[in-house]
């Protein structure tokens, strides 16, 4: 299609509007309906819910500060449900779905957004697909009609299938083929999962999109884009009854679908360790990394795996960043590693480094080796504890700080946690930890089988 | 079921009314001692946040000191002469806070954020670090080793090369907007440069840029008598920061700049050249046709480059400001057989616009996105104050955005076209291409010598400190 071509449908498509609104229904019909508060060092969450008859669930935070509301709307799919030959599907939606619906032409999700004042985008991760969007408030009908319409009708054609796919292979590209480590590192997280729904990267490969059909695909989007896997949350300056009646009339009529499998719980044993050397053309200097499988997102010893390593990795004044950068000044930077590794039921504790020229993995290792023991003997400080339970709580402040911050934590406790306030109730769990805890999830998680990867430069 | 063919579905909804664009105020008042505060007061969550901003920065660094501003700045929040760096780090910790010291390229200064509770005792932290800075050689040499190790790594991988030198191939390598810092400079800044160049940053014509969780009363209380206090130095005279007078943009000869980086999965690409000042009067228009060349997904570059071609993942063009002085840039990371393709139409797209005005929808579309998107840029305080500190950045007054508001309302596809022709050249544009030389040369060459397309000054090779390789052809 040519630019022009496009643009004249866009045009079209625009001439034809005229002063309708979103009908009201006279009376929603909703399934269940109910609120859920929060209230963290005087932030309260008071979110007001309700699902509805298709097993969509909806949540609405009310904050009339500013004129505007984000929304997000997320899908309980992710790279993790995959099959083996067909990865990159997940990610691949978050492209299709900006290609137009039954009412929405190619490319007129971003004219009506931007053309509004708003912002958009999508993220696609191994556990779930979340597209967002800030709007001025009185764009409310906007927002839902359009998610409506793709949710309902998207336009899974071959013109936009093949278009799509130079556009994230290009993508791919651009964020890993050319950019220092990453390539390595993704590869590397995918052996440490092999087996598991994260033993490939979330972009998937050239090869799958290459072998993909658009059969293949838009198989893939009616076992997963129906609203009984979808969790929608509008935070601001909206009114809960306006939104209830509005998303009945947009989303009430689109059918419920088969139930999307259940995940099985993911083995988190390793009995000897795994290590990798990958020769890196675009990297300068090695890189070393060090990590351990530890557990999945839902399990009782997560706050304490945590905050045991922030107190021995995050930041300048960590333990182990202090000792390898400052004291014995063998490494130029730590590298954040994150929860690049596994997922929402796959949970990994890594650090890497970037050593300074001249100083091995053995000088490194024999100091993580150290703090690692004596943390298995005797724990952390307790001001090291109170300084990571400080941190998360300031992040946990700064997120909850924006609409958008908001609308994403709330998508991600309901989807991940079934509970949209998870994020105050996990600041009460940080809280709870004790320098007892620390020591015992060091002893049963950092074992000596552990996951290594050395980066090296490529002459 | 026949949902998607519901009446009110075939149509975009019709919004409701708008609301009015109701644009925050920001207090100000003069501190004893000259400094102004923009203060942003907003209570709904339990912190601060400020930065004190001195009129100098980088462009001031002294010709074979390149980056002493940056490392310095580093240098200086490494912790106080009562406090180790893992002291400090600690020391900060503690409250949860952050204290920093920065420098941008023409501004630097100092910050804090925190939450309201620890706001003054980060806030004497901060006067410490100011006041008493460690200075300590152990720190300076990991600075430096952390930033040579960065430089070798950005060296090598098209995108943060190419950030890294399209500057200087649009302002001149000798430039204060263009000069690059190398291992060698890194090399001759020495703690006592530091010593000197932080003596000097005093808070005469600086601002405090505050928001948050606090007022007037406190911000007088904890910071009047301090700042004064920083005015002077220890002889009682007035420190005065390094100034520099910004000369006109000296790029050296050359079309399209190309620098080699064998096995790159694709080419980063930059075109463009010098651009108005950010105080020019036709602003508004310039701003709405930039948007519509390569603003967002919607612009044409985009559209043309990315869903029709399919040579990228995406592909934008702009201009940003500096105090003097702007620049304009069209850039993409392309597929490595579309390089030359691709520059071809993002050239072609830069006369387009020149030639002949924009479409009614188009102009529709970015005006109406810039007018309802301006709540977006007051939502939390800290936007504010990012928001005012622009403004004040470019010595513009703070009712700005009224005039700005009614300028867009009134814009027209002329003005845009009239925006284009004076602030978009047709040629003499500057291009610099980072890619896989095996695969992009002899193309890039002999499109360096179509002398109508580009201006025709030829093809100069680079390296990765933006030295001539092989002589000029």
């Amino acid at each position: 299609m040519s630019r022009m071509s496009s643009l004249r449908r866009w045009m079209g498509a625009a001439a034809l509007v005229t002063t309708t609104a979103l009908p009201l229904s006279a009376r929603a019909e909703v399934a269940e309906e109910g609120e859920k508060k929060g209230e963290l060092m005087g932030i309260e969450m008071k979110i007001r819910h309700f699902t509805l008859a298709n097993g969509m669930r909806v949540f609405v935070l009310e904050d009339h500060s500013t004129p505007m509301f984000s929304m997000h709307l997320g899908y309980g799919v992710g790279s993790r449900d995959e099959v083996e030959g067909r990865t990159g599907f997940a990610h691949f939606f978050e492209h299709m779905m900006y290609k137009g619906s039954a009412n929405v032409p190619d490319g007129g999700h971003f004219r009506y957004v931007l053309g509004a004042g708003g912002k958009m985008n999508a993220f696609t991760t191994a556990d779930r697909t979340q597209y967002h969007c800030v709007l001025p408030s009185h764009y409310l009908d906007l927002a839902l009609w359009l998610e409506s319409d793709r949710l309902d009708s998207l336009a899974v054609t071959e013109e936009n299938f093949e278009n799509q796919r130079q556009a994230v292979l290009e993508e791919k590209a651009m964020r890993i083929d050319n950019v220092p480590y990453t390539g390595a590192l993704q590869s590397f997280f995918s052996d440490v999962w092999a087996g598991t729904g994260y033993g490939h990267s979330t972009i998937g490969s050239a090869a799958d999109l290459n072998a993909a059909k658009v059969e293949d695909v838009k198989a893939f989007f009616d076992k997963y884009y129906v609203p009984n896997n979808a969790v929608l949350a509008i935070v601001g300056d909206v009114d809960y009854e306006e939104v209830k009646a509005k998303v009945d009339s947009t989303f009430g009529d689109i059918p419920r679908g088969e139930a999307p499998p259940k995940h099985e719980p993911i083995d988190h044993t390793q009995d000897k360790p795994l290590e990798r050397t990958v020769a890196d053309p675009l990297a300068q200097q090695p890189l070393y990394l060090v990590g351990w499988k530890t557990v999945p997102e839902n399990h009782p010893d997560r706050h304490a795996v945590e905050i045991m390593m922030n107190a021995l990795l995050r930041g300048d004044s960590a333990r182990i960043t202090r000792i390898l950068q400052d004291e014995k000044k063998l490494v130029i930077a730590s590298v954040p590693i994150g929860s690049a590794s596994g997922g929402h039921d796959a949970g990994s504790a890594m650090a890497a480094f970037i050593p300074m020229p001249g100083k091995t993995f053995d000088d490194i290792n024999a100091v993580i080796n150290g703090e690692i023991a004596t943390v298995k003997k005797s724990g952390i400080t307790a001001k090291e504890l109170s300084k990571a339970v400080n941190q998360i709580t300031v992040d946990t402040v700064t997120s909850l700080g924006t609409n958008d911050g908001r609308a994403d934590l709330i998508v991600t406790g309901a989807l991940l946690y079934d509970d949209p306030t998870i994020v105050l109730s996990d600041l009460d769990k940080y809280r709870k930890v004790t320098v007892a805890d620390i020591k015992r999830v060091a002893n049963k998680y950092l074992t000596d089988n552990r996951l290594v990867l050395q980066v090296t430069p490529k002459k | 079921m026949v949902w998607p063919d519901e009446d009110f579905r075939y149509e975009a909804p019709v919004p409701g009314p708008k609301p009015e664009v109701h644009i925050p105020q920001i207090t100000t008042f003069t501190m004893e001692g000259g400094v102004d505060v923009y203060l942003v007061e907003r209570d709904r969550l339990p912190t601060v946040s400020l930065s004190l901003s001195i009129p100098t920065g980088s462009v001031a660094d002294p010709a074979g000191k390149r980056g002493l501003a940056g490392i310095c700045s580093d240098l200086i929040e490494q912790g106080t002469k009562r406090l180790d760096k893992p002291a400090w780090e600690a020391a900060k910790a503690d409250l949860a806070s952050s204290v920093y010291s920065y420098a941008d390229s023409e501004t630097l200064g100092f910050g804090l954020s925190s939450l309201h509770r620890n706001f003054e005792a980060s806030a004497d932290l901060m006067f410490e670090m100011i006041e008493s800075p460690g200075m300590r050689e152990r720190d300076l040499e990991r600075l430096r080793a952390q930033r040579k190790a960065n430089l070798t790594q950005n060296k090598a991988a098209p995108g943060s090369l190419g950030q890294r030198l399209w500057r200087s191939v649009v302002y001149g390598p000798e430039h204060p907007y263009g000069a690059l810092t190398t291992e060698a400079q890194y090399d001759a800044i020495k703690v006592k440069d530091c010593e000197k160049h932080l003596a000097r940053l005093g808070p005469a014509g600086a601002h405090l840029f505050v928001a948050g969780a606090t007022n007037e009363t406190e911000i007088r209380r904890i910071f009047e008598a301090r700042l004064a206090k920083l005015a002077v130095d220890r002889r009682g005279k007035p420190k005065a920061p390094p100034k520099v007078d910004i000369p006109e943009p000296a790029p050296r000869p050359g079309t399209i700049f190309f620098v080699d980086v064998p096995g790159a999965a694709q080419s980063q690409l930059y075109v463009g050249h010098p651009g108005p000042d950010r105080t020019a009067d036709d602003y508004a228009a310039t701003r709405l046709m930039a948007a519509v060349l390569g603003g967002g997904f919607s612009s044409r570059i985009n559209m043309n480059i990315r869903e029709n071609k399919g040579y990228a993942y995406g592909a934008r063009a702009g201009f940003s400001y500096r105090k003097k002085g702007g620049s304009f840039a069209a850039s993409s990371s392309v597929r490595t057989d579309a390089t030359i393709d691709a520059l071809r139409e993002i050239v072609g797209e830069i006369r387009r616009i020149r030639e002949a005005p924009v479409e009614p929808e188009e102009l529709d579309r970015e005006r109406d996105g810039t007018l309802l998107g301006l709540p977006a840029q007051f939502s939390t305080a800290q936007r504010v104050r990012g928001t005012y500190a622009t403004l004040v950045f470019h010595g513009l007054p703070l009712d700005w955005y009224e005039g700005f508001q009614a300028r867009v309302r009134q814009s027209t596809p002329a003005q845009l076209e009239a925006a284009a022709r004076k602030h978009l050249r047709e040629d003499g544009f500057k291009v610099l291409v980072v890619g896989d030389g095996a695969q992009v040369r002899a193309g890039l060459q002999q499109l360096a010598s179509d002398a109508k397309l580009f201006g025709g000054e030829g093809f100069v090779e680079l390296d990765g400190d933006g030295n001539v390789v092989g002589g000029a052809s």
